[in-house]
């Protein structure tokens, strides 16, 4: 029960504690401590200075104390199962959630952090149920953005997009959803979408290097270069260590002609992400390019123990080995690479002309033949005008041939 | 061995040994000879000379400097030194380094042994790890070493007996010369020997030799200040090369590269083009940080003598840290034509060929750095071999070849971090924080950051903010670092 006395001093530390002067706060409190008037509330304010501090093991100790004291606050309890979440007691925490849902406390916050917690020990359909419902109580842009995640790990991405379009409704100003909303729609291969996105994103943060990077490399694919450089400049003042920056900027100079600065590039991308597959297999194309089929060879199988399903890695690795004159064990990856990806007109495009390159003419004349009746016709082979240009060429090498 | 059977008399005997260089022998022989007559001054000049001619050594060579002269140093002027202007550097070097603070070349330069390392935990660890040699060695270095391992040997065959010999009266006769660096070069009695030689110039004041052996000793005894001036007194006298080098050594010692700098320089215009001279300048810039200036000397110094091993390893150092691979290649290559491929040329060439995207010979050359290896260079060569195994997707390989580097050495820092981020590719969370707390206990702030990072993905946020706090702390500002810290400081806040 409190006093009068204890009254005014809650007063007090609540004062001191809402208008941020913590150090004074804590040394009233501990004055309060020696002088024996401790009361509960002052415990609680502690704790709650204490998880600011980044002390989270005593703050949790301390609302342990305050719950002891009084086992029915909601807002104590909420307060511990917090600190626990933060201290990595993911299922302890959700057993205190679970104590306050029978107080009948149903606020966003401990719905959101329910869901956090559930999402860390990998109980998704529930942690799915908690942001739901705390999005019921009360929207906010965070809840948004957990569940928009968890719906990306569980690879559920309609049902992500959905997510993020209610909350684009939402907060259709807030940079950072802008950007997630863009990345995940690059991810899904609408890249016009993704880069109105993205630049909406830059209007209401201009210097956000990942959204920098990830609309710089929009226009890389398109094919402006400059643009995207100058925007790479940008992102490598803030971020010097991003693998992705190096890689990036790798394969522009390599569409400039350079390289070699293609190379230094990518061997600084490579140094600081050592297991992306994807700067490995850039590595292996400038390599290609340079006329260097043994180094490209490493790089590529590097690629492929790194990434074993991606078709484009075993095609070029078919290309390289033709070079290097090994028969059987480029066949092998061609064969490989169509067994991921069957209708690419690229691959059986390059194991005809390697297989020509052998000396197999008739096992490449079959194969051309089985690449014609596929596509009915030299010119629409995939599309691409290099593809197209290529068969065209190899289809005047097999007519001079016969003659 | 007797007087009939070759028909000499035992002094002839021994005279013809020390010719053939069979020093061993000649110290014998005069052994026998002075047992029988102690005053044999023949003898005993015959065995000085013998002695002296069996610890030999290159003056230019020899200064090491041990971790009890540095304790008890008393010639420091100043305890925090102007960068530049000092070899403590306390900037946290990009390079490798020996376990003493230099540049891995593949040539262990003298003198670099034993100096101390200026990080903080390097510090710790030459107090208290390496329980073998905690006590430090105190005074002399390796000039006393030398001493007393001869010292022990000729004792046992009967020692010239110097308490009966009174260096005065040496100081005027030739033979004194011949005791002198007798006793400073193999019995070590340093104090004896400047006596001797202040007497000598008491008697004739500009003797070359004797200012020379004067300066020396008091070098020996550490007192700088007195050899300083007296190495002034022989370079007026008589200047050469090798008295430059061994005057250099003092301001070395001292901690003043750039007295050491300008030393060489008048050494230089003296004798310009002296290879000797200009590497100990490289040297000195080399340890100073300034690697284009280091390089351009490194080249001259070749330029006059192209087999001089030092200046290639270090060559090809410098061009490996500069990304400039063939060149190093080149040069670590020429190493190896020149027959002086220890296991860390083949490893640098290894390295070489790695960065050339060259593998498989990368591969061969780490094979071939492993059959000589000791067990330091054995765990460095089996840690490349799993960076060459990483670079081509070899997972299992790489693990195996970390697995072999902890067995030689199982400090390893980088391997121990190596294996945890290998784990953690696996899945296995456990087991890479396993690795990562055992790496946490040696140098760089790499293992505290992983582990920051593994304990924020499984959610144990306060550890994680602990270990970047801690992170930031050793490296302020690191990019990772910052990063993670202001995500948790959000998560605190919410």
């Amino acid at each position: 029960m409190a006093t009068c006395a204890d009254r005014s001093a809650n007063q007090t530390v609540y004062n001191l504690y809402v208008r941020e002067r913590l150090d004074e706060c804590l040394s009233l409190i501990d004055v309060m401590e020696s002088a024996g008037t401790l009361t509960e509330y002052a415990i609680f304010i502690k704790g709650l200075i204490f998880r600011r501090q980044g002390k989270i093991a005593q703050s949790y100790s301390l609302f342990e104390q305050v719950v002891e004291l009084n086992p029915n606050n909601a807002s104590y309890l909420k307060q511990m199962a917090r600190s626990a979440t933060l201290l990595g007691l993911h299922s302890q925490a959700i057993q205190l959630y679970g104590r306050l849902e029978e107080l009948k406390l149903d606020d966003w916050e401990s719905w959101y952090h329910k869901g956090s917690c559930l999402t860390f020990v990998q109980d998704y359909d529930a942690a799915r149920e908690a942001f739901l419902r705390a999005n019921d109580i009360e929207r906010h842009l965070p809840t948004y953005l957990k569940l928009g995640k968890l719906c990306v790990i569980v690879e559920d991405y309609q049902y992500a997009i959905k997510v993020y379009t209610e909350a684009l409704g939402f907060a259709p100003l807030d940079p950072g959803l802008l950007r997630t909303v863009g990345l995940l729609k690059l991810r899904l291969g609408e890249t016009q979408e993704a880069f109105q996105l993205l630049g909406r994103s830059l209007v209401y943060d201009k210097r956000a290097p990942r959204t920098l990077l990830a609309a710089a490399s929009v226009m890389q694919d398109s094919g402006d270069i400059d643009a995207a450089l100058a925007k790479y400049r940008a992102v490598a003042a803030q971020r010097p260590q991003s693998a992705q920056l190096w890689s990036n900027i790798g394969l522009c100079f390599l569409s400039q002609d350079q390289p070699f600065v293609a190379l230094q590039c990518l061997r600084r991308a490579r140094y600081l992400a050592p297991f992306a597959w994807i700067i490995a297999y850039n590595q292996g194309l400038v390599h290609v390019s340079l006329g260097h089929p043994l180094a490209a060879y490493h790089q590529l199988r590097a690629a492929a123990a790194l990434k074993p399903d991606y078709a484009p890695i075993f095609g070029l690795m078919g290309v390289v080995l033709a070079d290097l004159g090994d028969a059987d064990n480029c066949l092998a990856a061609f064969d490989r690479a169509l067994e991921f990806d069957p209708d690419s007109a690229e691959i059986r495009l390059n194991k005809t002309i390697a297989l020509f390159r052998l000396g197999r003419d008739s096992a490449g004349r079959a194969a051309w033949a089985g690449l014609q009746s596929r596509w009915g016709g030299e010119s629409d082979l995939g599309g691409s005008p290099e593809v197209s240009k290529a068969a065209k060429q190899i289809a005047k090498y097999i007519s001079i041939n016969r003659q | 061995m007797n007087k009939a059977q070759n028909g000499l008399d035992l002094l002839s005997q021994a005279y013809s040994c020390y010719r053939r260089h069979k020093f061993d022998d000649a110290v014998e022989i005069c052994t026998t000879l002075l047992a029988k007559n102690s005053l044999d001054q023949a003898a005993f000049v015959l065995k000085c000379r013998a002695a002296n001619a069996m610890v030999a050594v290159d003056r230019t060579d020899i200064d090491e400097e041990v971790a009890g002269d540095t304790l008890l140093d008393r010639n420091a002027a100043t305890t925090t030194a102007r960068v530049g202007t000092t070899y403590r550097r306390t900037s946290t070097a990009a390079r490798p380094v020996t376990k003493s603070g230099r540049p891995v070349t593949g040539f262990m330069r003298p003198g670099t042994q034993n100096r101390m390392a200026s990080g903080r935990r390097q510090q710790m660890k030459t107090a208290t790890a390496r329980a073998g040699t905690a006590r430090p060695v105190t005074s002399g270095g390796r000039v006393l070493r030398l001493g007393t391992a001869s010292l022990a040997t000729l004792q046992r065959e009967g020692q010239i007996e110097l308490g009966s010999i009174d260096p005065h009266s040496y100081a005027s006769k030739p033979y004194g010369r011949i005791l002198a660096d007798y006793l400073i070069d193999v019995s070590g009695e340093t104090s004896r020997a400047t006596e001797l030689a202040s007497t000598a110039l008491g008697l004739k004041e500009d003797d070359v030799f004797w200012c020379h052996r004067h300066a020396r000793a008091l070098y020996n005894l550490g007192l700088l200040q007195e050899a300083e001036t007296a190495y002034k007194r022989v370079l007026q006298l008589a200047p050469s090369v090798s008295v430059f080098m061994e005057a250099a050594r003092i301001p070395v010692r001292r901690d003043q590269p750039l007295a050491a700098k300008e030393l060489y320089d008048r050494g230089l215009a003296v004798f310009p083009g002296s290879p000797s001279l200009i590497l100990g300048k490289a040297r000195v810039e080399d340890t100073l940080g300034n690697e284009a200036e280091a390089e351009k000397l490194f080249k001259a110094v070749i330029r006059a003598d192209p087999t001089n091993l030092e200046a290639i390893a270090s060559y090809g150092a410098n061009a490996f840290y500069s990304s400039r691979y063939e060149l190093a290649l080149q040069l670590f290559t020429r190493l190896v034509h020149m027959d002086a491929a220890v296991p860390a040329v083949w490893n640098n060439l290894a390295l070489c060929y790695h960065h050339i995207c060259q593998p498989d010979l990368a591969l061969q050359a780490l094979q071939r750095a492993l059959l000589g290896a000791d067990s330091d260079a054995t765990a460095a060569v089996w840690y490349n071999t799993a960076l060459v195994a990483l670079a081509l997707g070899e997972h299992a390989l790489a693990r195996d070849a970390l697995h072999c580097t902890l067995q030689t050495d199982p400090a390893h820092t980088a391997a121990l971090n190596c294996l945890g981020v290998l784990e953690l590719q696996q899945g296995n969370d456990e087991a890479a924080r396993q690795a990562y707390m055992a790496a946490s206990e040696g140098d760089g702030f790499e293992p505290h950051l992983n582990q920051a990072l593994l304990a924020y993905k499984t959610g144990r946020v306060e550890k994680a903010f602990e270990l970047v706090k801690g992170v930031l702390e050793d490296v302020p500002g690191e990019e990772q670092a910052t990063q993670l810290e202001a995500r948790i400081k959000e998560d605190f806040l919410l």
